[in-house]
């Protein structure tokens, strides 16, 4: 580990970490220790430890103790738990527990300590242990007094006597308890008084009388802090308690009693769980776009710490149900509770559960579900069954509100653990709730935009090539990117009176600002192409149509016009096709003016004559474009080359050969849209009966 | 994915004219850069621009496509434009699309 990974650690270190060298001064101050002393790193370093953390009346000792290191080597605070007083840049004095090292560096000696601020501990021990001698001390002296001091305390107090029977509670604990007097406390056996409550440790096991401090105070031992969490079987009430116990003894050194302090940390507990419970919903949320998947993650995640089973519902724009996901407690109720899902109607009704929820965006609560409403929910015996087997003692239904709507609903019930749902709870869940609900949005989103993009790059081209008379055709469209992405070429093939029309292209820019100007320049070249089937005529047009729009939209495209083996050409600022014949390969056509972007234009047409076996190859400037080592450019001679060596080969075979030169040549990730069209003229005999018989004998349609 | 093209610009500013020398690759990757440029000087007050496209190895689509923005921009905004003509074969870009008659292009008068 090298020390900049080993500070990035320090840095994330819960304790202060500082270090210190020889002459006493700070070269290392992590960011904990910026927090609790209040200097910043930069304030820190540089400066002498001694007047900084320490407080004037120890710092002579902190000297001394340096000095004797220097020349003995005999460091005794060195390597052990120390409790000192430590100093805050505010000149406020706090109890700090640390731990010293020295280490021997080419340089000298550095001294390293971590530091953790005990303020609060310190407090709550000294707090305890007043209550403690106070308690000890009113024992020896009348009951009266015992009771008068600890009911005055706020928090709950017990006292068990040694055949385990409570002997005496304050108010607190009284009410904790659910009793009205000590007298009904002292008759109260203490087994069936704490089997009001489900009792069960941080780990989820069973805690029995045995297992609580007070218990094994009595027994002679040292019990450490217990933390429960109670249900209460009555009211299904839920609490987390810290059970701190003390023996006391009598002036025979014999136990008598112990005291238990009933902490109630329900709060801190819960919110520090729930913290737990985000992060992990969180990352789960965030780790796939498949929302379907991560719902039933996030399903599974709420049991049991949430509720005994969690469901997942969601709602399409009339209100129809989607089940999604169910997770519960004990993976052999699954089944039951798919059945019992099976009955909940997919068209919601607005005024009730999830009808209710979706119809007001709020959730819904029901503690202390009565037998009457199962009866009147259910739709048949076997329903009712159901759900009495369930046992269902709550259910909370909180709305996955989107963007626009109510999406969706997260249910959770309440069964097996008897406990009820309260206001934090439900709060709990519309978190959780309301990141379910981004993530399925965002997770949709992305779907949309990959379903948009395919329709319309679909929409951008012919559904197949067609088939022309005399004519073999393939063609190639790989647009960058992949799902999300719409490219800007395109091509097209069309017939209008039985001359066929071709037009390859490529708009600038990218997604469905090009496709919309792509689907501009189609539309407008056929219907121009009604009225004057020349190259040049719909090039004019669709020239006009570009400028017509707001936001500059430029586009270069190729028009070619094909009446049998006489073929005419006009390039609205597109790269000119390649002839390949019997005297090889070259350039045909004449170059013309980019579309929508200039005021002065020229669109000369090219007619040239294409003998059977004779190939044109069309391309945009993605193929010459592309990018190979060195930053070299595939450029027009290698694609001439491929072309050249393709003589008597059919269109598919070239496109194959072209694909594979490209990906030959390209180097990392295509960096343009790429659309290739190559048409072989065969000389089919139809050619020779004029264009208006190709026209009826065809047929052929887009 | 965005390539790392080998690309500089030069600049030269003298009262409100400005000069910006490009030199390698002006393609997708490097118009942004361009385009930071210009905004850049005639936020400084350029009243004058010439674009020195001599250095370039080569154009595409993009680039020509900034050129004709800048173009309309300049007549619309009132300051002035001047390109100095890219060597073969960067220069293709220009003559295909019938660029090279309506963008521009200035002779170099500079020493």
């Amino acid at each position: 580990m090298d020390i900049g990974q080993a500070r990035a650690i320090l840095d994330l270190a819960h304790s202060a970490f500082i270090s210190m060298d020889e002459e006493g001064r700070i070269v290392y101050w992590n960011i904990r220790a910026e927090e609790i002393f209040g200097f910043t790193r930069a304030q820190a370093v540089g400066r002498v430890l001694a007047d900084t953390v320490i407080p004037e009346r120890l710092r002579e000792s902190h000297w001394e103790g340096l000095r004797r290191f220097r020349e003995t080597g005999e460091g005794p605070v060195l390597n052990q738990r120390l409790e000192m007083t430590a100093i805050r840049s505010d000149g406020d004095e706090f109890p700090v527990e640390l731990t010293i090292s020295a280490i021997s560096e080419p340089e000298g000696w550095s001294f390293h300590a971590f530091v953790a601020d005990i303020s609060e501990r310190s407090r709550l021990e000294q707090e305890r242990q007043m209550l403690m001698d106070e308690l000890q001390l009113a024992l020896r002296g009348t009951e009266q007094r015992l009771a008068v001091i600890v009911d005055a305390l706020g928090e709950a107090v017990t006292i068990r006597g040694p055949d385990d029977h409570l002997i005496h509670a304050n108010r607190a604990a009284l009410d904790r308890m659910g009793l009205s007097s000590v007298e009904e406390l002292r008759e109260a056996d203490p087994r069936i008084l704490m089997g009001g409550w489900e009792t069960l440790g941080e780990d989820g096991s069973e805690i029995s009388m045995e297992d609580l401090p007070s218990v094994r105070a009595l027994r002679g031992e040292q019990p450490e802090p217990l933390m429960l969490r109670s249900v209460h079987r009555g009211t299904g009430e839920e609490q987390w308690v810290l059970l701190k116990a003390t023996a006391i003894y009598d002036s025979s050194g014999t136990i008598e009693a112990a005291v238990t302090i009933i902490e109630d940390v329900t709060a801190a507990r819960r919110s520090s769980l729930r913290m737990e419970f985000l992060a992990r919903a969180s990352q789960v949320l965030a780790s796939s776009l498949d929302y379907q998947e991560t719902l039933r993650n996030v399903a599974g995640l709420a049991v049991p710490q949430v509720a005994d089973w969690c469901a997942v519902d969601l709602f399409d724009e009339e209100g129809v149900r989607e089940p999604v996901a169910v997770a519960h407690i004990d993976p052999s109720k699954l089944e039951m509770a798919e059945r019992l899902r099976a009955f909940d109607p997919d068209e919601l009704d607005p005024d009730q559960g999830l009808g209710l929820v979706r119809r007001t965006g709020e959730p819904v609560l029901y503690n202390d579900i009565p037998d009457e409403l199962l009866v009147a929910a259910a739709v048949d015996d076997e329903h009712l069954g159901l759900l009495r087997a369930v046992g269902m003692r709550a259910v909370l239904i909180v709305p996955m509100v989107g963007r626009s709507s109510t999406i969706g609903a997260l249910t959770l019930v309440s069964a097996e653990s008897g406990r009820t749902f309260d206001q934090s709870d439900v709060e709990f869940a519309e978190q959780i709730a309301e990141r379910a609900a981004l993530a399925v949005e965002n997770a949709r989103l992305y779907g949309e935009r990959s379903a948009v993009a395919r329709t319309l790059q679909r929409s951008l081209l012919p559904e197949a090539l067609p088939e022309l008379p005399g004519w073999e055709i393939a063609a190639l469209y790989r647009p960058v990117g992949q799902e999300s992405a719409v490219g800007g070429d395109f091509y097209d093939f069309w017939d209008v009176d039985g001359d066929w029309l071709m037009m390859i292209g490529d708009v600038t820019g990218k997604g469905v600002g090009a496709a919309t100007v792509t689907s501009l320049v189609r539309h407008t070249a056929w219907a121009a192409s009604e009225f004057d089937r020349r190259p040049a005529a719909i090039l004019a047009r669709i020239d006009a149509a570009l400028k017509r729009r707001p936001a500059m939209s430029v586009c270069t495209a190729l028009c070619l016009r094909i009446a049998s083996g006489e073929a005419t050409l006009a390039s609205g600022g597109h790269p000119l096709p390649l002839h390949l014949g019997q005297q090889g390969v070259s350039e045909v056509g004449r170059h013309g003016t980019l579309l929508g972007a200039f005021s002065s234009v020229e669109w000369p047409e090219a007619p040239f004559e294409m003998k059977p076996g004779e190939t044109l190859v069309a391309f945009t400037d993605g193929v010459t474009d592309a990018v190979g080592k060195g930053d070299e450019r595939f450029g027009l001679d290698r694609l001439k080359e491929i072309v050249g060596r393709a003589q008597n080969e059919s269109p598919m075979v070239i496109r194959e050969r072209l694909v594979a030169g490209l990906e030959e040549f390209q180097v990392g990730a295509q960096a343009d849209d790429t659309a290739i069209v190559i048409m072989r003229f065969t000389g089919a005999k139809v050619a020779a009966e004029g264009d208006e018989k190709i026209s009826s004998t065809t047929g052929v349609q887009r | 994915m965005i390539r790392a093209s080998r690309f500089e610009i030069h600049r030269e500013m003298q009262g409100d004219a400005a000069r910006l020398t490009v030199t390698g690759e002006l393609d997708i990757a490097s118009v942004p850069r361009v385009e930071e440029a210009v905004a850049k000087v005639l936020a400084e007050g350029a009243r004058s621009l010439i674009v020195d496209l001599s250095r370039l190895s080569f154009v595409d689509s993009s680039g020509l496509r900034m050129f004709i923005t800048l173009n309309d921009r300049s007549s619309g905004e009132g300051w002035s434009l001047g390109l100095i003509r890219p060597p073969e074969p960067a220069f293709s870009v220009f003559q295909i699309t019938g660029a090279e008659e309506n963008l521009p292009f200035v002779e170099d008068s500079s020493p």
